[in-house]
């Protein structure tokens, strides 16, 4: 047993979040992800800072241009540029996809652990209350609750958070059923641990991998069930640009300047790409076994 | 065999699973999966518990640490009852009784380097300091065989062996008086399984730690074994010395047991065979559970349940017939005991070690 592993001794680790990217570095498909994702935050930042045009201000001199060397993406029919507004519109995509599946990951995750672990009547209540959520059609849940609240970009974000716990919520149960059967789960137990710290000692980290990449993929549809609720009128309100609005503005133009729908379309296309190619690199990426 | 000073006493345990219920919750259908088991265990001795598949032998491993709890009995462990224990006297009382499971693959954490996994059970029986942490981990890993490069990896980078060993080291990390090891060795390879065998013995000499061992492989229990429990669908039918048991089998399911471990010298000898599979734990027959298959069966074992009763001053036994069953004879019985696979690699091994210990002295 002494020959066991002298063979790698001194070796040294890299540390696991140079691991991580490197890693990415190497696997082509979540650098392309990668690669529009950052081109995006790129956009909502710097881009709209330097892009000389005012999202919000009508110019009836220009109204539906098509793309020129002024307005490189056309005008809407208020003479408002378009690459203004759609640069300006990433950031309210962004901030959706992000708080929403945020707050949605966190919050369904501690309900899918807490039910699948303790198990019981308390899994069964919240088990229950996940379901009604579950029962509606997601567009229509968030719009019901934001017709509620109100429509303001805040209630859309909390609506699409609240479509998604249940998601979570059943993946994080599901995840924790099969976990918490393992023997190490068993033998921390054993070793006379508190049930809470192996909740959320061993547990936890071995959920959370597919976790993390269903929120990658969720974030990519948050930004869709935006731009559905600002195109119902729901979401971020006029003049305020968003993806979403855009498109539903575009609507009215389709025959005469179909430009106003391509590039919020694109924008939306190549935002979701970007997550869903991420997503999966991401679970490859999360696995000890591949470090 | 119920030494005064014993670590472990256990009386009546017994697991019912329900399986079904009726509208009500009410179970209307039972698995006795451990049916009013009691044994003793003394410090540094080893006791096995042997039976097929099914018999209930890892329920009652489990249920001894309570990460099953009993349907009843009770468990006194140094004097104790642990089946009353609640919140922090329990965690308390589960380090000092370590589990070894049968899978190495699902006993740690793919997600915990070597590091973690032996830190955890060792900042739970309080060593804090990270000097006092290392030098400990060390000394557990070296205890088993691994080194203090091995600190930093994952699980996954190890063999099924190696896991083992971490298992063993984890366990052995709270340090513990009792270590309950279910079918340690069944998922590995005949040859590591004499390895890891090996260990656990050499283990049991360094630190005087008590041995509960749950297998069902005869090899094993020869080679460990100071006595030995049988079960057969949650009841003990037989419980000896492991000496007597493997001379003089009283009943006929250890018979059929001892006769079914494959040997070259079996071959002009008549063997008891226990015919058909284990009947439905659900419904098990009335009487001894064993009646249908038992070549001996009579009236009586097909209506009343025999108890254990003694057959000498270290053998019980729970069969209405023991007096009428003829002994297996001696010599084929040695013959039996020595001639698996395993044992020849046990041997094997022990010599080498001899040897190695030899050059090292000299």
């Amino acid at each position: 047993m002494s020959t066991l592993a002298a063979d790698n001794i001194g070796e040294t680790r890299e540390s696991r979040f140079c691991g991580l990217l490197r890693r990415t570095r190497d696997d082509r498909r979540s650098l392309i992800g990668l690669v529009i994702i950052i081109a995006i935050v790129l956009m909502a930042s710097v881009g709209a800072a330097l892009w000389p045009y005012d999202p919000t201000t009508a110019d009836f001199a220009r109204t539906l241009l098509p793309p020129n060397r002024l307005n490189w993406f056309g005008t809407d029919e208020l003479g408002r540029d378009i690459l203004a507004r759609i640069l300006v519109g990433a950031r309210v995509s962004l901030l959706v996809g992000a708080v929403s599946v945020g707050v949605a990951l966190v919050v369904g995750t501690a309900i899918g652990l807490v039910a699948g672990y303790v198990g019981g009547a308390i899994d069964g209540v919240l088990m229950r209350l996940m379901d009604v959520l579950f029962a509606f059609p997601s567009i229509l849940l968030a719009l019901a609750i934001t017709a509620v609240l109100g429509p303001s970009l805040q209630n859309a974000i909390l609506a699409i958070a609240v479509v998604y716990v249940p998601v979570f919520a059943r993946m994080a149960r599901a995840q924790t059923l099969v976990v918490r059967e393992m023997n190490y789960v068993e033998a921390m137990r054993a070793m006379g641990m508190h049930e809470g710290r192996i909740m959320v000692g061993t547990v936890l980290p071995n959920i959370l991998p597919p976790l993390l990449v269903l929120g990658s993929l969720l974030f990519a549809s948050a930004i869709i069930t935006e731009s559905y609720l600002s195109f119902l009128g729901l979401g971020i309100q006029p003049p305020d640009p968003s993806w979403g609005n855009m498109l539903k503005n575009a609507i009215g133009f389709l025959g005469e300047a179909p430009w106003m729908a391509w590039f919020p379309g694109v924008a939306i296309f190549l935002a979701v790409l970007g997550f869903n190619l991420c997503g999966d690199g991401l679970r490859d990426r999360l696995d000890p076994r591949d470090q | 065999m119920t030494e005064p000073s014993a670590l472990l006493e256990v009386e009546g345990l017994a697991k019912h699973f329900p399986i079904a219920r009726d509208v009500l919750g009410r179970p209307t259908a039972t698995v006795r999966a451990v049916d009013g088991v009691s044994f003793s265990l003394a410090r540094g001795r080893t006791l096995a518990v042997v039976g097929e598949s099914g018999c209930g032998k890892t329920t009652l491993s489990r249920m001894i640490m309570r990460l099953i709890e009993p349907t009843a009995g009770t468990i006194r462990f140094a004097g104790e009852s642990v089946e009353t224990m609640s919140g922090a006297a329990l965690r308390a009382m589960r380090r000092r009784m370590q589990i070894v499971f049968q899978d190495p693959f699902s006993s740690l954490d793919p997600r915990q380097t070597v590091r973690r996994a032996l830190a955890q059970p060792l900042s739970l029986s309080g060593v804090s300091a990270r000097k006092e942490l290392k030098a400990r981990s060390e000394a557990l890993l070296d205890m088993v065989g691994l080194n203090a490069g091995h600190l930093d990896r994952y699980p996954h980078e190890f063999s099924g062996g190696q896991r083992q060993r971490l298992c063993i080291a984890r366990a052995l990390a709270s340090s513990p008086e009792l270590l309950v090891a279910d079918e340690p060795v069944s998922a590995l390879d005949v040859s590591v399984q004499a390895q890891i065998i090996n260990l656990i013995k050499d283990l049991q000499r360094k630190t005087g730690i008590a041995l509960l061992l749950v297998t069902h492989d005869l090899g094993v229990v020869r080679q460990m074994a100071d006595e030995v429990l049988v079960l057969y669908l949650g009841r003990v039918i037989e419980y000896a010395d492991a000496d007597s048991l493997f001379s003089t089998p009283r009943h006929p399911y250890t018979r059929a047991l001892l006769d079914a471990v494959p040997s070259a010298a079996h071959r002009a000898r008549e063997r008891v065979v226990a015919t058909g599979d284990v009947p439905s734990p659900i419904a098990p027959p009335p009487g001894c559970h064993f009646h249908p298959r038992c070549a001996f069966a009579a009236p009586l074992c097909r209506t009343t349940a025999p108890v254990l009763e003694p057959v000498s001053p270290t053998q019980t036994v729970a069969c209405h017939r023991w007096r009428e069953i003829p002994l297996r004879d001696a010599p084929q019985a040695e013959a039996a005991k020595s001639d698996t696979v395993l044992a020849r690699r046990l041997r094997a091994f022990e010599i080498a070690n001899r040897k190695k210990a030899a050059a090292a002295l000299g």
